[in-house]
């Protein structure tokens, strides 16, 4: 290559790399603001406005809940979210570990409704962003999410039928849920809908289930769907408020330096260029919500003695094979939708993924990981600073390198995070 | 003078002109094309989009996003367009496509797949998403008439 050859064709390359997307104003120059020394290359920038909050799109819509933006069925799934007469001793409900005090998780290792959970308690801040739920992404919707904890044994034990029965019985709940889904069948015939009944662990309820007639099953089914999408409509509204990262973006991309309003320290900025270069949080950590709702291994180590967990590698399979799921028949989707689904990811290169939660908030969350073994911010920055070798699976994260005031000064970034109505 | 000079000219002057892709078109091997997030905004129906020799020069390619400038974390469609050497439309290719990051050593986040045929020798390639910022790969494996070839696509996200 010639050197006036390589020289034009530099020059020609940066004539051509002036953005050609009309949609944003021109990313400002950099700026300093008192108490900092570091500025912005236009590249990073860039990466701040999408890391900022100003940056999020609408929430995606659910086609599989044609209630999911309803107000009255989100009303309606509120009071359901702090129901405890779904669950097997009547003192267990959603909202026992997803304490909304708490930032909608328990601050427990892992959850504890009626036994003990497999995994630490996620939040559901934000979780509509999100097209697959659970640490492990087994179900592809937050109403077939719903589903899952009111029948699971070690959370709340209880089963679709009682469900059905206690929304039947109660005058007030009955006349919502009718007002919403149309009339419910009669369930007085406890023959035909006993007390108990689902496809559970418990014995006499499985036994229950499966005794029961096709349409008898699809009567309760539809009405246990329904529930969940109301809960799911709540849910849906349930999301991060800005923080003082935030307020910082807004300042540099009005090129303001605001002396009287405090927005980041000089750690935190430190923090925050860590965030998105040496320790390369961003790469998954991205977006407004402060993640790419996707799944990777991180090679968090597993719990000594506790079943080997595969992650997304058994979730997805899972997710598909739900009968609530989007291209199932309580479904209110439509040809072409389910997208996430019909191309989702099923090979090997999935063992030992989970779900990349948001960091929004995430000084609130404690404690972390889907083992929950990590109790401090500092302990998850030494993981990944360390980055042990995956005991399942294989990660694809490296050693970071970190000194000691790096360490801090990430740390001090992600309590940055919270959301000023929390601080 | 070289290649490399020659091409830079051309490209200055018809830069000159209109805006355009940025491409290394100087620096690549056949059937690699290296693309811009928003480099395919000037390519909104097959006939402008660039079109290139696969690998053994058995078929011509191009592929477009169908959202401009390709989103992150979001899944999206792009159109494949194949054609002969001679410029005629290749209506019964079978496409496979694979990639992911190659620095990174990970996959696709999804299973992206040509779902149906379009006419005109276009194909419809459903459940696309690139999940963080950097370099992708896109690699399409084409048959058709009784022969095959590849086509990669790099891509580098900001």
């Amino acid at each position: 290559m010639t050197r006036p050859g390589l020289a034009l064709l530099l020059i020609c390359i940066g004539l051509y790399a002036i953005p050609a997307g009309a949609e944003q104003p021109p990313v400002p120059a950099p700026t300093l603001t008192p108490g900092n020394t570091l500025t912005w290359s236009a590249a990073e920038l860039a990466t701040l406005r999408s890391l900022w909050i100003g940056s999020q799109s609408p929430l995606p819509p659910d086609p599989s809940n044609v209630h999911a933006d309803d107000p009255q069925a989100a009303a309606f799934g509120k009071k359901l979210f702090f129901e405890t007469r779904f669950s097997a001793n009547g003192a267990v409900a959603c909202a026992s570990c997803h304490q909304p005090e708490r930032h909608f998780t328990d601050g427990l290792v892992l959850g504890r409704g009626i036994g003990e959970a497999a995994r630490n308690t996620p939040t559901i801040v934000g979780a509509a962003y999100s097209a697959w739920l659970f640490w492990d992404g087994r179900r592809d919707s937050l109403w077939a999410q719903a589903l899952a904890p009111i029948e699971n044994a070690t959370e709340e034990g209880g089963n679709r039928a009682r469900l059905a029965h206690v929304l039947y019985a109660d005058p007030e709940y009955r006349k919502t849920y009718e007002a919403l889904f149309g009339a419910m069948p009669d369930l007085s015939d406890r023959r035909r809908f006993p007390d108990a009944a689902g496809p559970v662990a418990d014995p006499q309820a499985a036994t229950a289930w499966a005794a029961m007639a096709d349409a008898d099953r699809a009567a309760v089914d539809r009405i246990f769907a329904n529930a969940a999408k109301a809960i799911a409509a709540y849910e849906r509204g349930i999301l991060p408020g800005p923080s003082r990262f935030d307020s910082y973006v807004e300042d540099l991309l009005q090129h303001a330096a605001k002396a009287s309003r405090q927005t980041l320290t000089a750690d935190e900025i430190s923090g925050l260029r860590l965030f998105i270069g040496k320790a390369k949080c961003v790469m998954c950590h991205n977006g407004p919500q402060f993640s790419n709702h996707e799944f990777h291994n991180t090679g968090v180590p597993p719990v000594p003695g506790a079943p080997r967990d595969e992650g997304h590698y058994q979730g997805v399979r899972e997710a598909l094979a739900d009968e609530f799921n989007c291209l199932g028949d309580y479904s209110d989707a439509g040809e072409g939708d389910c997208a996430e689904l019909r191309f989702a990811k099923q090979n090997r290169l999935l063992l030992g993924t989970f779900k990349v939660p948001s960091l929004r908030d995430v000084a609130a969350t404690a404690p972390y990981f889907h083992t929950g073994r990590f109790a401090t911010l500092a302990q998850v920055i030494e993981h990944y600073n360390r980055m042990p070798i995956a005991k399942v699976g294989q990660t694809e994260l490296r050693q970071l390198n970190l000194t000691a005031t790096e360490k801090s000064q990430l740390k001090a970034f992600l309590r940055a995070l919270s959301s000023y109505r929390i601080e | 003078m070289g290649r490399l000079t020659a091409a830079s000219a051309i490209l200055f002057v018809a830069g000159l002109q209109v805006p355009v892709v940025a491409w290394t078109a100087a620096t690549q091997e056949n059937g690699t094309v290296v693309m811009s997030s928003a480099g395919e905004i000037e390519a909104t129906s097959a006939d402008s989009a660039v079109i290139r020799p696969t690998g053994l020069e058995r078929f011509r390619v191009s592929a477009r996003s169908e959202t401009i400038p390709v989103p992150m974390n979001q899944l999206h469609d792009w159109i494949v367009h194949v054609e002969t050497p001679a410029g005629q439309v290749v209506e019964d290719a079978q496409i496979r496509v694979t990639g992911g990051m190659p620095v990174h050593r990970h996959g696709f986040p999804t299973e992206p797949r040509v779902t149906r045929y379009l006419g005109g020798g276009d194909y419809l390639l459903q459940g696309m998403k690139f999940s963080m910022a950097g370099e992708w790969l896109i690699r399409l494996d084409i048959s058709a008439q009784g022969t095959s070839d590849a086509f990669k696509i790099y891509l580098e996200l900001p």
